[in-house]
């Protein structure tokens, strides 16, 4: 195999040394090799593919409602905001409109879901800077979400709950009071990290002007998300092009102008809090709507409830073939992009009339925001592209699918 | 969200890229534009350059591979535009029947958009398409010695296995010879 | 494809390894021996050093469960080491692509002796959900498995109830013989 280069030292004292795919700083299966003049990095070239798992081409053996499967286990951190892309994009080719309720339910899903993504960016970025413990408060911290996700979707991590044309099931009784709970004691928690690291000396010292990167670079390179925030740039795919009536919703973009390891801390950070402020808005704006709304009522794209299965011939036969063949959306192309915890995850769908998509796109953010990788470290010292790679916050399912 | 109406928006691309654009609909609530691989690049410094469409975000690339229809790939480009927040995407239909080694060209946009040399290294890897001009054409996802073009229709999408106990020359590579049957 | 046979050249065969082989099952040693080897079983029982090792989702189970609420440190799995020469047992968390079976394989060699291999998930069991061109079906084609723990991904406990039996199959002296070959096919791809 080509990849194995281990170190080679050079007539003029630089070495070329593999930070190979299995590191505990890497974040899962990516190789770097680096060049380096001392401790100074002088080339980074990353070699990703190790954990490629050929969803896309999966995708065109099995039906719509089961690719939704497949999709959970891409960006593992954050399950369910792949479904929601993916949901999205099918529904824009089918042209019907997803009732408000399943809407709000998925809003507060997507926001419970950033924040478990980025609990697990501060855990494990911070650790790698040093301060260890910072893992396992923010696995606690975690670990209350998952008990709601496994509340709702019956899963910790894959619940595959959010189906095309609303939501599995409607939620489940003491959700809300689950809910609340969670709600009123996170802005503590989110206090005692800001005490413990935003001010800490140690932190600042290693993340202050590490691994900057300007407007023009970051946009030439496509970044967006938490990357582009950290520029000074307020785009966010919530604002800019709004899905799941976000429009109803009042939260604020947080930026920051430096562009260091820092600032995109710093932006993260202010995400969960108004990841936060969502979820209770999502919660109010779901009890004003009908129980029993969360999947849209079309003719041919909605699995019939069981009641009527048992009534009539014409809603098993369609039972039957929902589950089996699967929906059929009209022929045709459809983009849909949400904005998740690394940047904008889109998936574009094209459609041929049959039960199979011809071809599902996944736009995963941590492929492209890896692609600047070297642009962010060479220069700098080899400390700094463990906190470089845990600035930008990959998750190599999503890089390698 | 955008101040323009897509219909705006679609005059906007229209007038921006002129005839480089063969044709220009609204597909799903987003502006398609279909235009000949040999002008991808004017198309994409146009569209990124121009002060009325301003696109200079390349969301993504990928192919599609429509076989059996002809023209059988088609390069897709979608675009974003942070000053305008709107989309745009710039299809190249590229015919190709060729066999399982021979690889479609078009032309690389990776100093239009630093994003595309990653892209198009994905799209070389698994639809086996050769860009004109990529500075590093390696393989991105599958290992460097890997035989074929994985997202390539004829592909099998378990792979093209090697024998196994039970097996026949006929059904070699398949699910049935896993099952057994 | 690989000739079974013709494997290593200079490898030695399982009759060198005879001696070491039989000495492992209970009963075939003397009194003071037997009772050697149980108190090191014990002990190596209780002090399995997993190596960090994540490949996809069910490398974030495991790492919920050395966090706090499920804590794997209180079965003896105190720390894990990132290097594959301190570690004891290697769980297999996640889908192995082909582009990284070579990788493990490498890891696996560079653990020392005596060391154990737990397949978390079902994907390193067998595949999994993804049955692609990309995927090992299963990493015992790859390296030799002691413990399969089903689910996608298994809960916390599950990931301790396969570290418990592991614990009770190396205490009991059942574990697999360590310079055993893998399991599963060996045909490549």
């Amino acid at each position: 195999m080509a990849d194995f280069q281990v170190i080679e030292r050079r007539a003029d004292n630089t070495m070329v040394v593999n930070m190979g795919p299995q590191h505990p700083s890497t974040h899962g299966v990516l190789r770097l090799v680096l060049e380096l003049d001392g401790e100074r990095v002088i080339k980074c070239i990353p070699h990703i593919g190790y954990l490629h798992t050929a969803i896309e081409k999966l995708s065109e053996e099995h039906n719509y409602t089961k690719n939704i499967t497949h999709y959970c286990r891409m960006d593992y951190l954050a399950p369910m905001n792949n479904e929601l892309a993916y949901c999205l994009a099918v529904e824009k080719l089918i042209g019907e409109e997803v009732p408000a309720r399943a809407s709000y339910i998925r809003v507060v899903m997507h926001e419970l879901t950033r924040i478990i993504s980025h609990l697990v960016w501060m855990g494990t970025h911070v650790m790698d800077l040093g301060a260890a413990t910072a893992l396992v408060y923010a696995f606690t911290q975690r670990e209350k979400i998952l008990d709601l996700y496994e509340m709702i979707g019956g899963q910790r991590m894959m619940t595959s709950y959010i189906r095309i044309g609303g939501v599995k099931e409607d939620l489940p009784e003491g959700f809300e009071e689950a809910v609340a709970e969670w709600h009123a004691q996170f802005p503590e928690f989110l206090k005692l990290m800001d005490t413990l690291l935003t001010k800490n000396p140690i932190l600042m010292n290693r993340t202050i002007g590490i691994a900057p990167l300007d407007r023009a670079t970051s946009i030439s390179y496509g970044l967006v998300g938490p990357l582009l925030r950290a520029v000074g740039v307020e785009q966010d795919v919530r604002k800019d092009e709004p899905y799941c009536r976000y429009e109803e919703f009042d939260f604020d973009v947080p930026t920051q102008p430096e562009g260091d390891v820092y600032a995109r801390y710093l932006v993260r950070l202010e995400e969960m809090r108004q990841s936060h402020r969502l979820v209770e808005q999502g919660m109010k704006k779901i009890a004003e709507t009908k129980p029993g709304t969360h999947m849209w009522e079309t003719e041919h794209f909605t699995p019939p409830k069981r009641i009527n299965i048992e009534r009539d011939i014409e809603n098993l036969i369609h039972h039957f073939k929902y589950w089996t063949e699967g929906i059929k959306p009209p022929a045709g192309e459809a983009y849909a992009a949400v904005e998740s915890s690394k940047g904008e995850l889109g998936f574009y769908v094209v459609s041929d009339g049959s039960a199979k998509p011809v071809r599902v796109k996944v736009r995963g953010p941590s492929f492209v925001n890896l692609a600047a990788l070297p642009a962010m470290v060479e220069g700098g010292l080899i400390a700094d592209v463990v906190a470089a790679i845990g600035s930008i916050d990959i998750v190599l399912g999503e890089v390698d699918r | 969200m955008s101040e323009l109406t897509l219909t705006h928006w679609q005059e906007l691309v229209h007038n921006a890229l002129g005839d480089t654009a063969l044709s220009i609909e609204c597909l799903n609530g987003a502006v398609v534009v279909m235009v000949d691989p040999e002008d991808i690049r004017h198309a994409a410094l146009q569209l990124r350059d121009n002060p009325n469409t301003r696109l200079d975000i390349l969301s993504h690339m990928t192919a599609v591979d429509y076989s059996p229809r002809d023209p059988r790939f088609e390069v897709v480009y979608e675009l974003f535009s942070l000053q305008f927040k709107q989309r745009a995407r710039v299809k190249c239909a590229l015919p190709f029947d060729g066999g399982e080694y021979d690889k479609p060209q078009i032309d690389s946009i990776h100093d239009i958009y630093l994003t595309a040399n990653w892209h198009e290294r994905e799209c070389a890897d698994l639809f086996g398409i050769a860009f004109a001009g990529h500075p590093d054409p390696r393989r991105i996802l599958l290992p460097d010695d890997w035989d074929g073009h994985p997202l390539r229709k004829e592909y099998p999408f378990d792979g093209k296995r090697a024998w196994k106990l039970g097996s026949s020359v006929a059904n070699a590579g398949t699910m049935e010879s896993d099952l057994g049957l | 494809m690989p000739d079974p046979d013709k494997r290593m050249i200079n490898a030695p065969s399982m009759d060198d390894y005879r001696p070491y082989i039989d000495g492992w099952r209970p009963g075939q040693q003397g009194i003071l021996m037997g009772k050697l080897d149980q108190i090191l079983r014990l002990a190596q029982t209780n002090s399995l050093w997993p190596m960090t090792f994540g490949l996809a989702c069910c490398a974030i189970e495991m790492m919920s469960t050395g966090a706090a609420r499920f804590d794997m440190a209180r079965f003896g799995a105190e720390v894990f080491r990132a290097t594959p020469r301190q570690a004891d047992v290697m769980i297999v968390p996640g889908r192995l692509s082909w582009k990284m079976a070579p990788v493990i394989r490498e890891l696996w060699e560079q653990m020392p002796h005596p060391k154990w291999c737990i397949s978390m998930g079902a994907c390193a069991s067998c595949g999994g959900v993804f049955q692609t061109y990309s995927i090992v079906h299963g990493v015992d084609q790859i390296v030799p498995v002691d413990i399969y723990i089903p689910g996608c991904p298994p809960r916390p406990e599950a990931l301790l109830d396969g570290l418990i039996k592991l614990q009770n199959k190396i205490r009991s002296g059942r574990a697999k013989n360590p310079f055993a070959e893998p399991a599963g096919r060996m045909d490549g791809r």
